[in-house]
């Protein structure tokens, strides 16, 4: 296994303009690593900063100050063109809301991740959904899918282009909790199957259960909690 | 403050606008090709037959004078002012003294009639003349002796064949 | 996948997609249907005459006198005498008088007497002579016909049909006339008026029972032909029948008569091009608003595929790429419109003067027509594409409330 940290952060700091003009402070996180292939949850309510500190690891969105580096690319003060490569190489996403384009197939949603990296190949998003047990509904629209379904195609969009971090954000917010333990397990499993490192965000206590390692938000921030007005 | 619906509108009124004015550009464009040249118009102050013009009294009148070496003749064809139509007169006929290089002569011009245009001896913008010198002598100096056209008369009016008397 | 992503986002929004289309097509359609025919018109109205110079006939309009002898439409302004054509014909820079006369019809179908030499090599158009397909000429003094191929067609005539020809130019039942003539010839098609009328002799017309006995020998007019290089010739002549005369009237050049009857209705085409290009400004208005609604319902899918790593260049080539889509269906099927108008107008003009549109002919409008209806389509993207160029990633990523 590649010793390179999947993920690095070292004094984080993101803040956001408030209406009245002042900024206020969401993140100030000093240290965080992840190894190469570890898997780790992330536990925090609502509002405390989780979608914005994996925004800023996905390079969705600039920090303020401070060092994040991916699979050993820095992400803080890459250009967007280096955060849109990275994200497309080298990481996999999984969003709360599936986050699957309605007008294309499974097979096609999977091929997206794999677009704008290595070039949508078929025979490799073939072989994700295979991984996620839905090769037998390629061809099917998402609004054709269960829940549950939608969310198994949206993890092998996540893993087409093997990544060396996954990040999901809540991925069972949407899902009844027998569901959600699957879709959990899947993604342990096939992160683990490709070395991939994975990082959930989430507040579920089943979630959070079926992982060894958990870090709290609020012990990793060093910001106050407060409503965030975003 | 949200720019996205004035945006939308002005570029929706910037499409209409920019069609407009290309609709107009494109009436005028047709507008001006539509304008037919007619070939047929005539200059103004040229003779019709690219013949000698002769200006009688204050330009009231023309006479156009024609040479056809081949046969020897020489036609009058009586103009208006400006020499765009033909003035038909009722003259039975009329004289051209000529001196040519010392030697005089007199062309009498006789009305000639004619099918086509409905010409008739007596109703005619056409005279004719015919000598044999006519076919070698392209110059010489003449004088119109009397030539009465409507209520006027012209009387000795000179010229140079083949330049006119028009002196501006 | 930038081309399947173009494909789907035009078929999510079916409707608005196909509402834009089908303006794109007419304002296409439009605007090379109003150029082409009218340019089309014109040069096959000139084709159709270029077989003469000019017309003489009496003292009238020089457009009724081309309609009337050259395109078989309207009367003639008068009548000229047998001895003003001998004149004409006898002129040094005359090559061919062909003498007409009118006044008799068969169902509305109009009988044009002129003389044999009709049929003896005369030109109307360079290469081209009258002549007849099936049968012969008719012999002069005989009460025969050469009837042209479209009336052959129209009346369902062939060789050994007989009829009574008709008084006057307009079909009047009760205005038979007695005698009978015999078809002996169809005349080989010209793609000029001639194939929609009946060619008699001369005085196949002049002496029909009830007509005037001292108009025997009158004629409707007189087609011109000049000699080669016979430059001034129609000048001349102009000078000498229209202005010298005042009885006759030289139709001469005949081109610039047509011209100036096209020039006549250039407040119509004009309107015709306004509305084109009115309909033209609308399509692309359409196309914004297909586009723009569009992108702001997939505002969500435009920020996954940048958290996917589209970068922002492929989103405004999504965007430009379904504008540029709807053009192109949209001058696709605009030259369906297109081709169904000009058939019909074509089919008109055949059938009522005997001209013939050649709608498939080079024209630059078939070219700078689609052009324009696209570069209008994808400049109508421009708004929806910065839009998607702005996009801030994680707004668009927020959970639907």
């Amino acid at each position: 296994m590649d010793p390179t940290p999947a993920l690095v952060i070292r004094d984080l700091f993101k803040s956001f303009p408030a209406p009245s003009g002042q900024r206020i402070e969401v993140l100030r996180i000093p240290q965080f690593e992840l190894g190469a292939g570890q898997q780790v949850a992330i536990r925090g309510e609502s509002g405390l900063g989780k979608t914005t500190l994996m925004h800023i690891i996905a390079g969705i969105l600039e920090a303020d100050s401070g060092f994040v580096a991916v699979g050993g690319t820095q992400v803080t003060g890459l250009s967007e063109a280096g955060r849109d490569r990275l994200r497309a190489e080298r990481l996999g996403y999984v969003f709360q809301t599936f986050n699957l384009l309605q007008g294309l197939s499974a097979l096609e949603n999977v091929m997206l991740g794999l677009a704008f990296g290595r070039g949508a190949d078929p025979k490799t998003a073939m072989e994700a959904l295979e991984r996620v047990g839905l090769a037998q509904r390629a061809h099917y629209l998402p609004r054709q899918l269960s829940t549950g379904q939608q969310q198994r195609v949206a993890v092998a969009r996540a893993l087409a282009n093997r990544p060396c971090l996954i990040l999901a954000d809540e991925p069972t917010g949407n899902l009844d909790a027998a569901r959600g333990r699957k879709i959990v397990q899947l993604l342990r499993d096939s992160a683990s199957s490709l070395g991939s490192a994975l990082l959930v965000a989430s507040h579920d206590p089943d979630v959070l259960g079926s992982f060894e390692h958990v870090v709290d938000l609020a012990a990793l921030n060093q910001v106050a909690p407060h409503e965030e007005e975003l | 403050m949200n720019l996205k619906k004035p945006l939308a509108l002005l570029i929706v009124l910037a499409l209409a606008g920019g069609g407009w004015a290309l609709v107009r550009w494109r009436i005028r464009a047709t507008a001006v090709a539509g304008t037919a040249h007619d070939p047929v118009k005539p200059h103004q102050d040229q003779p019709p037959h690219g013949g000698t013009p002769i200006v009688l009294g204050d330009e009231q009148f023309h006479v156009e004078l024609v040479r056809d070496p081949a046969s020897g003749t020489l036609r009058a064809y009586i103009l208006d002012g400006e020499m765009e139509d033909f003035v038909r007169i009722s003259a039975k006929a009329f004289d051209i003294l000529v001196d040519r290089d010392g030697r005089k002569e007199t062309l009498a011009f006789r009305p000639v009639a004619d099918l086509a245009t409905g010409e008739t001896v007596g109703d005619t913008s056409l005279f004719e003349a015919r000598a044999d010198w006519l076919k070698q002598v392209d110059h010489f100096k003449g004088v119109i002796r009397i030539l009465p056209i409507q209520d006027q008369v012209f009387k000795a009016v000179a010229f140079d064949f083949p330049e006119g008397n028009d002196k501006d | 996948m930038l081309f399947l992503l173009i494909r789907r986002g035009l078929r999510q929004h079916l409707v608005s997609t196909a509402v834009a289309v089908l303006l794109v097509a007419l304002g296409m359609g439009l605007v090379v249907s109003v150029w082409v025919v009218r340019a089309q018109a014109e040069q096959s109205f000139t084709r159709s005459a270029s077989g003469f110079d000019a017309v003489l006939g009496a003292r009238g309009s020089k457009l009724q006198l081309v309609l009337n002898c050259l395109f078989h439409q309207e009367a003639s302004p008068g009548n000229i005498t047998a001895d003003d054509f001998q004149q004409v014909k006898s002129l040094p820079m005359v090559d061919r008088a062909i003498p007409i006369v009118v006044g008799d019809n068969f169902r509305g179908v109009r009988l044009v007497g002129v003389s044999d030499d009709f049929f003896q090599n005369l030109e109307y158009a360079p290469g081209h002579v009258y002549s007849v397909d099936e049968g012969r000429p008719f012999q002069v003094g005989q009460k025969e016909a050469v009837v042209g191929s479209l009336a052959a067609h129209q009346l369902g005539w062939s060789l050994g049909t007989t009829f009574h020809p008709f008084h006057g130019l307009d079909y009047n039942p009760n205005a038979q006339h007695s005698e009978i003539f015999t078809v002996v010839g169809v005349l080989a098609p010209t793609s000029t008026p001639a194939d929609r009328v009946i060619w008699v002799p001369l005085e196949g017309v002049q002496r029909l029972g009830g007509h005037d006995p001292a108009a025997f020998t009158d004629l409707s007019g007189v087609l011109i032909k000049f000699k080669p290089g016979a430059g001034a010739a129609g000048l001349m002549l102009d000078t000498r029948y229209n202005r010298q005369g005042k009885r006759l009237t030289l139709a001469w050049p005949v081109a610039s008569i047509l011209a100036d009857l096209f020039a006549k209705f250039s407040w119509f085409e004009s309107a015709l091009q306004a509305l084109a290009y009115m309909v033209a400004v609308v399509a692309g208005a359409s196309v914004f608003s297909a586009v723009y609604s569009s992108m702001s319902a997939r505002k969500r899918d435009l920020a996954i595929l940048r958290a996917l790593g589209a970068h922002r260049g492929f989103l405004i080539a999504a965007v430009l790429g379904e504008s540029a889509g709807i053009g192109l269906l949209g001058c696709a099927l605009g030259f369906g419109l297109y081709a169904a108008i000009a058939s019909t107008v074509q089919e008109i003009l055949r059938t009522h003067i005997g001209v013939l549109l050649e709608p498939w002919a080079w024209n630059p409008v078939l070219v700078w027509g689609p052009v324009l209806m696209l570069a209008l389509s994808v400049a109508a993207g421009a708004l929806p594409a910065w839009r998607a160029y702005r996009l801030s990633v994680a707004d668009g990523l927020s959970p639907l409330s």
